[in-house]
Order: structure tokens, then C-alpha cells, then sequence
């Protein structure tokens, strides 16, 4: 038996002695004296075969290896740096908190406002303030379609006083040919019944349709028949303030009669901004502060401060939140002071007293000259008898003069809202965007405000990555640092 | 750094300045790895080419990486140092170089033992990544750079922890797993080489064959009779062969052994002992 100290002593001796044993072993003993090929047998021979195994792999693999080592160092680095800083202390916290802050205050109105931003948006991702201006334009069309802005347009279902063959007709507009300035009535019936097999071939079966056909307009009855139509000028037609007079002589004070009644008048103002003008308005509002609250919390989630870092990230946009909140409602309340200031008409607008100065003698105007011949020679001359045009124009003046008293007021009424309906619109689609985009102007100051008055200990809570992401970030530092010592050997000793 | 090295040399200190920096977590090296079983004469094997005795006897196995990284020169001397994988926190972690010259040349073995143990009780660990590494020059040495690895453990004994197995095996598998890491896959003769546990791991990351290198021990224990088959599958004439061919070596104790385990009145325990 062996024991520990004779081993080690049999070792001692034996490694150099146990290699020429080896060699005369290979060398002496069968099967293997007789391996022609030595290079198989025993330690020196392994020694140098794999000194030349790895030599070959080295020189083999170098390039590749010096190749991988530079990119992934390259690679690791970039990776590491877009991780950005991770602060530690709340030294390094808080001016963390800092650059995030002044981030928002100075940039957010790139991305919202001024378009000042390397980026071109699309149409699925518009920029915030092209997205406000389409609606502002949206605003604008709503309220121009409104019908305090449309007070004496005719259209088609509109209650109009016509003039027709000298006489005054009552009637609903159901066909305006643009083209020819031609209006159709619903009631002025040129032929009844009419039989044109043609006609009949376009007939729908619906009541009240209109059929065009050869320059003529025909109109389906209840009955299924078609009757023919008049045409009457468009200059010739005005609406029908019906709903005004009946407004005058439901509200009719104590006073002179002879007067436009203002109240009515400060009324009728009142309640079609309330009904048609006042909805839109908040709704651009609202609208705006929508859109104010998702860009910035797109701006927040998409700044590369604060990626690292998801509590900031929600605590931010959370004061965004009650940032546009608040701005909001400043800004709310200047818009109802607004609409509630526009609901008692008033004005120095120029253009409503030139306007009402036509309107007042446009009417009657068009009725002379179209109850006066038209040229009938190239050279614009006609004969004309004078007799008869005094009496035509009389005519004219006197049917003016037997309307009633109630019937010129409601029409004096009619111009009047007209002409300030459009000083009142013009006001609204100017002042109520720019009110609204205060919400965006005003955001970035406000939050930077809020933001400022943030304390040290919420700064501690927020900024904090968590664990997995600072282990990441780690495990490249560590990657790119190691890799940076290759690169170091790399330089040295080539 | 020595620039003044020149062709190959300089390439292969490149190499190694790329492992002692830890380069080869993320890009394979080329290197050669030794593997086998606890008792396939892996450590006779290493201690033949490296006429360094590696302190295997006292623990069976080592437990943790050794490299050794030998150098041609005309005279005989060695350092013994860690390099660390998984460096553990906390002061007084560091080894301190040892140097060995021609005088003092059998310290290298306890040396390297040092080394061992410091990283097995500094790492808290039974099996460490971090490698023990022996830089040798001598006239004996051809410029070769060796990886030592723990061997393959079947059964844990009562102090070892139920996971010893799967950590070497999963130390192992980051060297087969290199594509660049030749197999020096250490078994003796006596042993069926179908049964080869080490050969098995290797076929499974290199089925052509390319990296792997079967040595077969102790020539001297074949049963008569079987040395036939034995030389049929060293010159490549079995059914199973190998790109790099098989070689064979003997190491120094194998005739010690035998007339060890020739005496019926030895006990098992005793031949385990002598193990190397």
C-alpha cells in the first residue's frame, strides 16, 4: 500500500522519470511498437500536435475575433449610451428633474404650436396645431351654416314673399335654378296635370319631388300627378319674415307701434347664439383641451429623458393632466365671458350700417327695375312709352305703400338681424380659435410653474428606474468596458 | 504591452490578454479545453505535458478552471494568479501573485492549490467559473496554452451538494459550446469508449468531429487480448472516427496502479487514493 507521503514522493521523482518511461514503453511493448505512425503515441508528440491545433485556430479565428470585438464594443456602447443617465443621489436626481422640466417648457410648443420640429407629420399622426386648425375651420363652417348667419338667404324649403305679374305671392321655395337665378315655388303652378308622357317617365312616386325636363320644372302631388311650375327671379323672392312679425306682435309693449323693438331685436340675438353658436364654442374648447392633454402626454412618453423612468413618467402626465385642467378652465371662463357679452348685440362695426342702408332700399329697387322692359336692340335702346312706365313704377311704390305697418317692421327686423348676424359671426370664428389656442399657448409656462414647485421628497420617489432596466443598463456597462480592454490589448500590440 | 512580440506569439498574447479580461463571455476564444472523467487520467495527462504536478490528489477533482499557458523559454520559471468571472464583493477578495523560479519550482503545486481554495472560499462556491491561471516558461515548454477543467462527477458524496454534478456539467457546457474550443476528451482504454461519458457530451456540440480530440490513458491496464481492438481505434480503423484523430499516452502512476489493483488484499478505497 501506497500512503500520501510515499506518493508524493513517487510523483516527485517520477514525472520527468515517468516520461522516458512512457517513451520506452511505446517504444518496447506490443501493439504499439509497431504503430508506424509515432505521432499518435505518447506526451512530447500530444504537446506539439496541440501547440500547432491551437496555432492554426488562432491564426484562424483572428480576424473574425477582432471583427466581432470592435462591433459589439461599438454595438454595447451605443446600446448603453441610449439608456441614458441613471441618477443615483438626489443631487443628481433632482437635475435630472430639472432637464426634464426645461425639456417640456422649451420644446412642448415645437411639437404643438410652431411646427418647429425636424419631424414632418402625416396624415395619421397630424401635428397638434394642424389637427386645432381643421377644427377651428370645422367651427367656422358649423356657424357659417348657422341660421343667424343666414337670416335672408332663400334655399330650398325656405318661406319667401315673391313678386309675381305685380302681385305679392306667399309661398315655400322647392327648386332654385342656380344657373338661370330662377326660384320655384312649391304652390305657383303654371299647368296642372299635366300629361307629357315624358315628364311621367321620370316620376319617382314621391310627393313633392322635383322633375327637371327640358328647361321646365314639374313637381309630383299627392295624388300622383305632376303639375308644371313658374319661374320666378331670384332677385324677386326674398324670405318671408313671417316668424319675425309674429315675434313683434306676440312682444308688443305699450309704445308707438311705428318703431323696430329693440328688445325683441336683443332677444332674438340672444337666443340664436345660445342655441346655434354657443355648443360649437365649447365644443372647440373642449376639443383643444383634449388635444392639448394628449400631446402632451405623447411628448412626455416619447422624451428620451424619461424613458428609464415609468413613476416620472406617470407623474408627469398626471400634472399635464391637471395643467391642461387647469388652463382650461381659465381659459372657459373667458370664452362663456365672451359668449355671454356677444348675447347683447352691440356695435361700431361699419359694415352693418352700410349693410342695413342697402338692404333697406335693395328690395324695392330690384322691383322697379324688374317690372321695367329690357333692351331689345344690341345698342341697348328701346322704345319705351312714358305713360306707361310712370304707372309701372307707381305700381310698384304703391303696392310698398299698402303693405302694413307690421309687415315693414318685421322686414326692417329682418335687415337688421342680417346685417349684425354678420358682424356677430365674423367676431365669433375670429375671437373663440384665438381664445382656445390660449390652452396651448399657455400649457408649457403653467407646467413649467407646477413642475418647479415640485419637492425634493416626490423627486426621490419618482425618479427611480426600475430594477430590471438598471440591471440591463448595468450588464452593457459592463459589456462595453470589457470589450473597451480587448480593444485597448487589441492597439497595444498590433 | 510587449509589442516587441513577433508573429504568432504576438496573436496568441492577444488571446490571452482578451481572456484575462473576461473578452470571452461575449466572444468565443480559441482555446483547448481538457475534460474527462474524475478518473481517466486526465490529471497525469496535463501533469505529463506541463511536468507540474496539478494538486488533484487531496480533492478528487478541482473545482474550478485551471489554465495553464505555457511558454518556450531557456529558463524555468511560473506565476500563479486568479482570474475572476464572478468576482465576489467585498475586500480581501484578491489573490496575490505567486512566483516560482527553477529554485523553488514544487511550490507551483501548492501554488496552485492556494489559488484553488482561495477562489472555491472566497466565491462560496463548490464549482467557480473563475479560473486559476499558471503562466510557465521553461525550456520543456512548447508555446501552448491548456484548460483544465473539473471532471465529470457521476455521484456526489455525502458533503458534496446534490447540485455538484449539474454545476461542472453546466461549467462544461460554456466551453463545449464554443465553437472555437478544441476537446481534449481525456478516457482510458480499459474503458469502452461507447460508454465514454465525455466523448457523448462532445458528439452532442460537435457531430462532425471537427474540435475533438479523444485521448486515450493507461495502455498498460487493457486486458490482455483487447489491445487489438484498442490499436484499431487509435489508427482511425473503427467505425467511429474522429477529424483530429485519437492519440494515446501513458501516464506515470498507471504501473503503480496496476500492481495495486492486481493484489486482492487491497480495498477499493485505497485505489481511489491513488488516483491522479
Amino acid at each position: 500500500m501506497i500512503g500520501r507521503g510515499q506518493k508524493a514522493l513517487n510523483k516527485k521523482m517520477s514525472i520527468e522519470e515517468g516520461l522516458q518511461e512512457e517513451e520506452s514503453f511505446f517504444a518496447n511493448t506490443e501493439p504499439w511498437r509497431g504503430i508506424e505512425d509515432k505521432n499518435l503515441l505518447g506526451t512530447k508528440n500530444l504537446r506539439s500536435k496541440l501547440a500547432n491545433v491551437l496555432m492554426e485556430l488562432i491564426r484562424s479565428s483572428f480576424k473574425d475575433i477582432i471583427s466581432k470585438l470592435k462591433d459589439q464594443h461599438i454595438e454595447s456602447l451605443t446600446s448603453y449610451e441610449a439608456f441614458g443617465e441613471v441618477p443615483s443621489n438626489l443631487a443628481e436626481k433632482r437635475s435630472l428633474f430639472r432637464s426634464v422640466k426645461e425639456e417640456i417648457s422649451k420644446q412642448i410648443n415645437a411639437t404643438t404650436l410652431d411646427g418647429r420640429i425636424g419631424v414632418l407629420h402625416n396624415d395619421v399622426k397630424m401635428r397638434p396645431s394642424a389637427k386645432f386648425h381643421d377644427a377651428s375651420k370645422n367651427y367656422m363652417d358649423i356657424l357659417y351654416s348657422s341660421k343667424l348667419a343666414n337670416i335672408s338667404k332663400v334655399t330650398v324649403g325656405t318661406k319667401v314673399i315673391a313678386i309675381y305679374e305685380g302681385e305679392e305671392i306667399r309661398g315655400e321655395v322647392c327648386f332654385i335654378d342656380e344657373k338661370q337665378s330662377l326660384v320655384y315655388l312649391k304652390d305657383d303652378v303654371e299647368v296642372q296635370n299635366i300629361s307629357n308622357q315624358d315628364v311621367n317617365n321620370l316620376k319617382k312616386n314621391e310627393p313633392g319631388n322635383v322633375i327637371q325636363y327640358s328647361g321646365s320644372v314639374y313637381i309630383e302631388r299627392d295624388d300622383g300627378t305632376i303639375d308644371q311650375l313658374n319661374n320666378i327671379g331670384l332677385k324677386l323672392v326674398r324670405t318671408d319674415p313671417e316668424w319675425l312679425a309674429d315675434l313683434i306682435k306676440q312682444n308688443r309693449p305699450y309704445k308707438l307701434p311705428i318703431f323696430i323693438n329693440t328688445y325683441v331685436f336683443d332677444a332674438i340675438v340672444a337666443n340664436l347664439i345660445e342655441e346655434e353658436w354657443a355648443q360649437p364654442t365649447r365644443d372647440l374648447l373642449n376639443f383643444t383641451s383634449k388635444l392639448m392633454d394628449t400631446a402632451a402626454e405623447e411628448f412626455i412618453m416619447e422624451a428620451k429623458k424619461t424613458t428609464l423612468f415609468p413613476l416620472l413618467q406617470s407623474y408627469l402626465v398626471t400634472k399635464a393632466t391637471d395643467v391642461v385642467e387647469c388652463v382650461t378652465k381659465e381659459t372657459t371662463t373667458k370664452v362663456e365671458e365672451f359668449v355671454k357679452r356677444e348675447k347683447v348685440a352691440y356695435t361700431q362695426n361699419h359694415y352693418l350700417f352700410e349693410t342695413v342702408c342697402k338692404l333697406r332700399s335693395e328690395r324695392l329697387m330690384n322691383e322697379v327695375l324688374s317690372s321695367l322692359p329690357l333692351p331689345t336692340s344690341t345698342n341697348g335702346l328701346t322704345s319705351i312709352n312714358a305713360a306707361s312706365l310712370r304707372s309701372t313704377v307707381k305700381n310698384v311704390f304703391q303696392r310698398n305703400q299698402e303693405r302694413s305697418v307690421d309687415d315693414h317692421m318685421a322686414e326692417e327686423m329682418q335687415n337688421a338681424l342680417n346685417s349684425y348676424g354678420k358682424v356677430a359671426l365674423k367676431r365669433f370664428i375670429d375671437n373663440v380659435p384665438m381664445m382656445c389656442i390660449e390652452i396651448m399657448q399657455n400649457f408649457a409656462d403653467k407646467m413649467n410653474d407646477v413642475l418647479s414647485e415640485v419637492a425634493d421628497e416626490e423627486i426621490e420617489r419618482i425618479v427611480v428606474a426600475p430594477s430590471n432596466i438598471a440591471t440591463e443598463r448595468n450588464k452593457l456597462k459592463r459589456k462595453a468596458d470589457t470589450l473597451e480592454k480587448g480593444i485597448v490589448a487589441l492597439r497595444d500590440l498590433f | 504591452m510587449a509589442a516587441s512580440l513577433k508573429g504568432y506569439e504576438r496573436y496568441r498574447a492577444f488571446i490571452d490578454s482578451l481572456n484575462e479580461h473576461n473578452v470571452d463571455e461575449y466572444i468565443d476564444l480559441p482555446q483547448i479545453a481538457v475534460m474527462g472523467d474524475t478518473s481517466s487520467g486526465k490529471s497525469s495527462l496535463l501533469s505529463n505535458i506541463s511536468l507540474v504536478e496539478l494538486p488533484s490528489n487531496d480533492n478528487l477533482t478541482t473545482r474550478c478552471p485551471i489554465m495553464l499557458r505555457m511558454h518556450h523559454a531557456a529558463s524555468k520559471s511560473a506565476t500563479v494568479k486568479v482570474s475572476w468571472k464572478d468576482k465576489p464583493a467585498g475586500d480581501n477578495v484578491d489573490f496575490a501573485e505567486r512566483s516560482i523560479d527553477e529554485k523553488n519550482w514544487d511550490t507551483i503545486t501548492t501554488a496552485i492549490a492556494d489559488a484553488q481554495s482561495h477562489i472555491i472560499q472566497k466565491s462560496g462556491k463548490e464549482v467557480a467559473r473563475d479560473i486559476v491561471v499558471v503562466d510557465m516558461k521553461g525550456q520543456h515548454c512548447e508555446n501552448l496554452t491548456l484548460i483544465d477543467l473539473p471532471g465529470i462527477v457521476r455521484t456526489s458524496g455525502k458533503e458534496e451538494s446534490k447540485t455538484l454534478a449539474e454545476d461542472i456539467t453546466a461549467l462544461m457546457n460554456d466551453y463545449l459550446s464554443n465553437p472555437l474550443c478544441v476537446i481534449l476528451a481525456v478516457m482510458p482504454c480499459n474503458v469502452d469508449y461507447h460508454n465514454s461519458q465525455i466523448l457523448a457530451d462532445a458528439r452532442k456540440v460537435d457531430p462532425e468531429t471537427q474540435r475533438t480530440i479523444p485521448v486515450l490513458t493507461k495502455p498498460d491496464l487493457i486486458d490482455d487480448g483487447a489491445q487489438a481492438s484498442v490499436k484499431k481505434l487509435l489508427l482511425g480503423m473503427q467505425t467511429d472516427t474522429f477529424q483530429m484523430g485519437f492519440h494515446m499516452m501513458k501516464g506515470m502512476c498507471d504501473v503503480v496502479l496496476r500492481y495495486q489493483s492486481n493484489s486482492p488484499l487491497i480495498p477499493n478505497c485505497i485505489l481511489i487514493m491513488c488516483s491522479y
